[in-house]
């Protein structure tokens, strides 16, 4: 009850979060198959197992995990960036088999943990208003980690401006350096050859 | 008499109950699925194809659907992306064609809506499109059914649970027009690094074209010239 989305059966389907750093980021999959005879999606897929990969924005590798059809995965992000959650199933079924899909139910929580089921575990109203507290305040904390990861970038984009209006500068002179010094040796270049060839 | 006063009583004191419709609930083999109400994150959409996502919201909610497109690559009139977003039944509740848009509707049914993304109209390349949707529901929960047990329970406790719930409904909406700037700030930080890349690459390739150009130009003027001598010295 949740979010789903539709692959292919050896198709990889990715999903980018930009994450502040130490950031904690939860998983939750389930995949059906399409079964082409009773058109409609099976309940479970026993046997069938998904690839859970998750890069870094140095596209470095911090999660390759092969799960079974429902899985939970979780990773912490050490930098703050773009970080792709790539899912794709380990089938072995030849391309031909044309109109099998799957139907991915994704569930990714960032920086919170489950509220609803905790809530309705609580055994009295205490647990409950303790419960909610903590969700509050694990919330406050992601945003306070977002706001110094919007910091970051503000200072990245600034020093990035800085150097590309340096740089529009720097190869201005350098172009008109360079075209000036052509100009002189093409006619250095000339007279030289000129003289050489005693027309001068 | 009696069967008939039963009835009567089920008929009144039913649909006053439930405000929503629940779904199939544990019936089947496995448990559901359950997730959030609200998801942000980006999608890399090949040219020529469409995405969809399906969200799961109850009736009387309000869902936001808000996109932006933060990179575009490829041969494509303008950054243009077309999201639409279709309810349970079919009917299509709202589309729109442009680089940062929004999509909020009320739900008037339970179901799963179809959120799409199509990339038509871009060819040999890809857009990187940020979302952020879900569902949210006003004021749903205790204030309705309680105002009578409210005074039988521990009433401060009820009043911290009463301001903890108006204060994440506050944190929420702080989220997403949080949301919003964080959208913006991701494509400005791909302008930003375009712009560096397309400054220097250019740029050298521009030195290196005048220097080709000036020892081209020496080299067929000398050409031109010792053709001519050439033909002098026979002479």
């Amino acid at each position: 009850l949740a979010l789903y989305f539709h692959s292919g059966e050896r198709e990889e389907k990715c999903i980018i979060e930009d994450l502040p750093s130490d950031t904690l980021v939860i998983g939750n999959y389930k995949v059906q198959r399409w079964d082409i005879h009773r058109q409609e999606f099976l309940e479970s897929a026993p046997g069938l197992g998904m690839f859970v990969t998750v890069t870094t924005p140095d596209a470095e590798v911090l999660l390759s995990k092969l799960y079974g059809p429902q899985g939970t995965f979780s990773f912490t992000s050490s930098l703050s960036g773009e970080h792709a959650i790539c899912l794709q199933s380990n089938s072995t079924r030849f391309v031909a088999f044309a109109g099998s899909k799957l139907r991915i139910h994704l569930d990714i929580r960032v920086g919170e943990h489950f509220l609803e089921e905790s809530v309705v575990q609580a055994k009295d109203k205490v647990n409950e208003v303790n419960i909610r507290l903590e969700h509050l305040i694990e919330q406050i904390h992601h945003i306070s980690k977002e706001q110094n990861y919007e910091r970051e970038r503000e200072e990245k984009f600034r020093k990035t401006s800085e150097e590309t209006n340096s740089n529009i500068l720097w190869w201005a002179i350098v172009q008109t350096v360079i075209l000036i010094s052509i100009g002189i040796w093409q006619i250095k270049s000339l007279r030289d050859f000129f003289i050489s060839k005693k027309l001068v | 008499h009696r069967m008939l006063l039963l009835v009567l009583l089920a008929l009144l004191l039913g649909p006053s109950g439930c405000p929503r419709t629940e779904p199939l609930s544990e019936s089947s083999q496995e448990p559901l699925f359950r997730g959030a109400d609200r998801y942000d994150f980006a999608v890399v959409i090949p040219g020529g194809s469409v995405e969809c996502f399906w969200q799961f919201a109850h009736q009387s909610g309000n869902f936001f659907f808000s996109y932006e497109v933060q990179r575009a690559t490829g041969i494509a009139n303008n950054r243009y992306i077309l999201a639409t977003a279709i309810d349970p039944n079919g009917f299509q509740l709202g589309a729109s064609q442009d680089v940062r848009g929004q999509i909020n509707f009320l739900t008037k049914e339970t179901g799963f809506y179809q959120l799409c993304l199509d990339n038509q109209q871009n060819h040999f390349g890809f857009m990187q499109v940020y979302l952020n949707f879900g569902v949210y529901y006003e004021g749903f929960n205790m204030e309705n059914e309680q105002p009578e047990e409210r005074k039988e329970l521990n009433s401060t406790l009820e009043a911290i649970e009463l301001s903890i719930t108006k204060l994440q409904i506050h944190i929420f909406h702080m989220w997403r027009f949080y949301n919003f700037a964080r959208m913006r700030k991701g494509s400005d930080s791909f302008l930003l690094e375009s712009n560096y890349n397309y400054v220097n690459w250019w740029s050298l390739a521009q030195s290196c074209v005048i220097v080709l150009s000036g020892v081209l130009q020496l080299y067929f003027l000398k050409r031109l010239f010792s053709v001519q001598t050439a033909g002098r010295q026979k002479c």
